[in-house]
């Protein structure tokens, strides 16, 4: 059977993260993963801050507590 | 609130309380942009999600993407546009043009066709409404000398857009040209263009 295409990763050079495993004696996790979920919190920031919408030809955009409406401007 | 960039761990961090609310605020900052520019469809237009992207297009019947249809001029003077009444009638599935008794002419717009445009035309005219209630367009002088409409936004936004209407409209009738009547020859509009923005 197709399958649908995986989606294209987020820009930037972080990697996708993976879980971590517990041990009987707790939770260890190394300096280079946490700067890894550093990496890729900011990655995900940029990408954020990127994203705001920006009016095209005969279009206005509203920012609002639901989203960003956008509206064919009518003159 | 903007939470401040997250500086990298050295070997031999503790993993603090502070250090990790910093991760959770800076994750929360990015998710409430992301949340804020969510895109909503607002009037005439719609918001199609796709996994690598988000399509906006206006709401007409176009093959896709955001073209709007193209304005229709009566000036006679582009072959690509209708050059009658009966022609912008068909281009745009309109009811009727009929004659009135003072034989002005009527445009009858569905509003099976249309939700919401602008009208502008080279003659003031009155707008009457299915309900009876009449509009007068605006008049200005233009720059050759003859009068043009400022234009005229007849907002139908469905169940929202008229408030100061009674009734359910169906229909809007374009009753022109004013003041003149038959058989002056200025009775007449020299040009008129139709601006659509939504379809239902």
């Amino acid at each position: 059977m197709a399958e649908n295409p995986s989606p294209p990763r987020l820009p930037g050079k972080s990697q996708p993260l993976r879980p971590i495993r517990a041990t009987p004696d707790g939770v260890g996790i190394s300096v280079d993963y946490m700067n890894s979920i550093i990496d890729r919190i900011e990655d995900l920031v940029l990408v954020a801050q990127s994203q705001k919408p920006i009016a095209g030809n005969n279009i206005q955009i509203n920012f609002t507590a639901q989203g960003a409406v956008i509206n064919a401007v009518t003159q | 609130m903007i939470r401040p960039r997250l500086s990298k761990v050295a070997s031999g961090t503790r993993l603090t309380t502070d250090l990790v609310n910093d991760i959770i605020n800076r994750t929360e900052y990015a998710a409430d942009l992301l949340r804020q520019y969510k895109l909503v469809a607002g009037n005439g237009m719609y918001v199609e999600p796709h996994y690598d992207g988000t399509r906006v297009s206006y709401l007409q019947p176009v093959g896709g993407g955001a073209t709007p249809r193209q304005p229709i001029f009566n000036d006679g003077t582009n072959p690509n546009n209708p050059a009658t009444i009966e022609e912008a009638i068909s281009y745009y599935d309109l009811e009727s043009q009929r004659t009135i008794p003072n034989n002005a002419t009527k445009l009858y717009f569905t509003m099976s066709s249309f939700t919401r445009f602008t009208l502008f035309s080279t003659f003031m005219m009155d707008v009457g409404f299915a309900d009876g209630q009449i509009r007068r367009a605006g008049q200005a002088t233009g720059a050759g000398g003859f009068y043009y409409t400022t234009g005229f936004d007849v907002n139908f936004t469905a169940g929202s857009g008229r408030p100061s209407y009674s009734g359910f409209l169906t229909t809007v009738e374009f009753l022109f040209p004013y003041p003149y009547e038959p058989p002056d020859p200025r009775a007449k509009p020299l040009a008129f263009a139709v601006l659509p923005f939504g379809v239902n």
